[in-house]
């Protein structure tokens, strides 16, 4: 299991379409993927439970990758975040 | 008008939590629920594909999503195990849970995703309960009017059944404000308990018009609107079959009528009513429901799926005007006592440079190679405007040019005459801009000091008329000497007391809602 925090930059944080391409990027990987912020822990390939965060702009968030891709899930999942959610 | 159709409330659900003999049969269930449901979505979008946008119909992908996923399969599950009960209270309890949480972010935009779970859970449980919803039986065009009516119930209706839609509860957000819209239906959504007085097969006239809904008209009002309905309808066929042809006065004077669009099926109207070109288009509005900035590529893929609609002639194309009574989500808006005077499009442009303009110029110079693409300036107040964004274009231009995206010439840049400063002293622009359209629409709310938003003080707008009339004509004068044209896109260009003026000053285009371009064009063949 390897894990990250990164700083959320995009202008919206996880909304409508930002999560769900976020857990369609996911989905994409073998490994479990999970978020965490403020004490909560939500499947990272699911749009209704990213949504449910409410994690915003400049809000730091956890990745959680665990599975036999779990190192080019986190890379991949990083970039889509860095990127602000263009793929 | 129509005899209104009250939909009762749906098909009454009761869900109970009962006993189960067997775990594995109602995950069957569930998920036998989530496949049917999945399969009624997608044959409902392929219904109402033809009659919908690329961008409308994204509304089913963000159902199917919903029904795809994963957590709310696995919750659903982990729920009928854990209280070995029913899928059906399964899936009211966990979507009630999504939709709460939702709900309580306090962002419209959630919420409206929340409205979706919540009609999705009820499709699931009546699917579960082997009921169906009451089917909108429709024999005679009605209005329906209902508390709320969800995108699934709107779709499964015979469109040609439904003359309009009235309903208490919604916003303009909302998903079937969208649909109707697009399908041209009338309708007002958001009427609270006004319409508790209506019953079953009352007649009723929306006012698209004025926005609003009259009950049990009088029968002289009747008389008064069956007679303008039936008017408006002959001449409107009569119209439309001239209006692909140019409009010319009696006398030989042409005058170019053009569309003011905003989105891909104002561009279809546009075509079908027998616009000239695209005289304005309003590139902000398809980015009013976008999260963060557009980037170059979705500024370029947006504008040529609608500019391919209607290849072949003139875009006029107006950089982003938001700001004012279109903020931006993505934006962090600072609150300004007088919106419509503050940081709005080129002024907010420039402040976000790389997020706004630039993207957009590169978009549409490369576009630019493909369309007749007119770049139109808005709010531009000074000199000092004018020179910084026709180098930032010039610029743009040089640099994609060096990037070896080859641009073939540079698209001819316009302003928008909309602030007085620059309407009253056209001698500057008129020998530095290619060409000028007039916004009456602000130009009349900053002469008259009285802002356009507010009710209590739009009357005044209208009484600008006179002086706007006289800025137009100075302004097109000295334009004409230099060569350049003039064209009006405010409500003044569809003003049919103002035509005659407009011929008779040789304006060069009138651009107006593509709906009244049938109407503007046969005017101007009735004129000497």
């Amino acid at each position: 299991m390897i894990e990250k925090i990164i700083k959320i930059k995009d202008k919206i944080g996880f909304h409508a379409r930002t999560s769900s391409l976020f857990a369609k990027k996911a989905s994409t990987f073998h490994a479990e993927i999970f978020i965490e912020f403020n004490d909560k822990k939500e499947n990272g390939k699911s749009t209704l439970s990213l949504m449910t965060l409410g994690v915003k702009s400049q809000d730091v968030i956890k990745i959680r990758a665990n599975g036999n891709d779990e190192i080019e899930a986190l890379e991949s999942l990083e970039e889509l975040i860095k990127n602000n959610f263009k793929s | 008008m129509g005899p209104a159709f009250l939909l009762k409330e749906n098909t009454s659900l009761k869900i109970i939590k009962s006993k189960i003999s067997s775990i594995d049969s109602e995950i069957k269930h569930l998920k036998n629920a989530l496949l049917i449901a999945q399969a009624k979505i997608l044959d409902i979008r392929e219904k109402m594909i033809d009659s919908l946008s690329n961008e409308e119909i994204k509304i089913y992908d963000a159902h199917l999503e919903i029904l795809k996923d994963p957590e709310l399969e696995e919750k659903t599950i982990n729920f009928i195990k854990s209280n070995s009960c029913n899928a059906d209270f399964a899936v009211h309890k966990v979507t009630a849970e999504y939709t709460k949480i939702l709900n309580g972010l306090g962002d419209p935009y959630i919420s409206a995703r929340a409205d979706d779970i919540i009609m999705l859970s009820r499709m699931l449980i009546l699917i579960l309960q082997k009921k169906e919803e009451n089917k909108i039986i429709l024999n005679i065009p009605s209005i329906i009017v209902a508390d709320s009516i969800t995108t699934n119930q709107l779709s499964s209706i015979n469109k040609n059944f439904i003359l309009g839609i009235v309903t208490s509860y919604g916003g303009p957000t909302d998903h079937v404000a969208i649909l109707s819209k697009a399908l041209g239906i009338p309708s007002l959504v958001g009427l609270d308990n006004k319409i508790s007085k209506i019953k079953d097969g009352s007649l009723l006239v929306i006012d698209s018009k004025k926005a609003q809904l009259i009950l049990n008209p009088s029968p002289f009002y009747l008389k008064k609107i069956n007679l303008i309905i039936l008017k408006e309808k002959q001449e409107s066929s009569n119209q439309l079959k001239e209006s692909h042809n140019c409009a010319t006065t009696k006398s030989g004077t042409s005058i170019e009528i053009n569309a003011n669009i905003g989105s891909l099926n104002d561009v279809k109207k546009a075509k079908s009513f027998g616009a000239d070109g695209i005289g304005l288009f309003r590139t902000e509005l398809c980015f009013l429901d976008s999260e963060k900035f557009p980037d170059e590529n979705m500024h370029y893929s947006i504008y040529e799926s609608i500019l391919k609609e209607f290849p072949k002639v003139k875009h006029t194309i107006r950089l982003l005007d938001f700001g004012s009574d279109k903020p931006l989500s993505y934006l962090n808006n600072i609150k300004e006592e007088n919106p419509a005077l503050g940081s709005r499009a080129l002024r907010l442009g420039f402040k976000h440079y790389d997020n706004l303009l630039k993207p957009q110029i590169r978009a549409l110079l490369r576009l630019s190679n493909l369309f007749n693409i007119h770049i139109l300036c808005p709010m531009i107040a000074s000199e000092e405007d004018w020179i910084q964004i026709k180098e930032r274009i010039i610029f743009e231009f040089n640099q994609l040019n060096n990037e070896e995206i080859k641009i073939d010439h540079l698209p001819r840049i316009g302003i928008m005459v909309e602030i007085p400063n620059v309407a009253f002293r056209p001698e500057y622009y008129v020998k530095n801009a290619d060409f000028f359209s007039f916004g009456t629409n602000d130009l009349a709310q900053f002469l008259m000091a009285a802002d356009r938003t507010n009710d209590s003080v739009s009357n005044y707008l209208s009484q600008s008329k006179e002086s706007i009339l006289i800025l137009i004509k100075n302004f097109t004068e000295l334009a004409h000497k230099e060569g350049k044209e003039v064209g009006v896109c405010g409500e003044l260009a569809a003003d049919d007391k103002c035509l005659s003026y407009f011929l008779d000053i040789n304006i060069n285009s009138l651009s107006m809602p593509p709906s009244l371009i049938p109407k503007i064009k046969n005017e101007i063949r009735n004129t000497i």
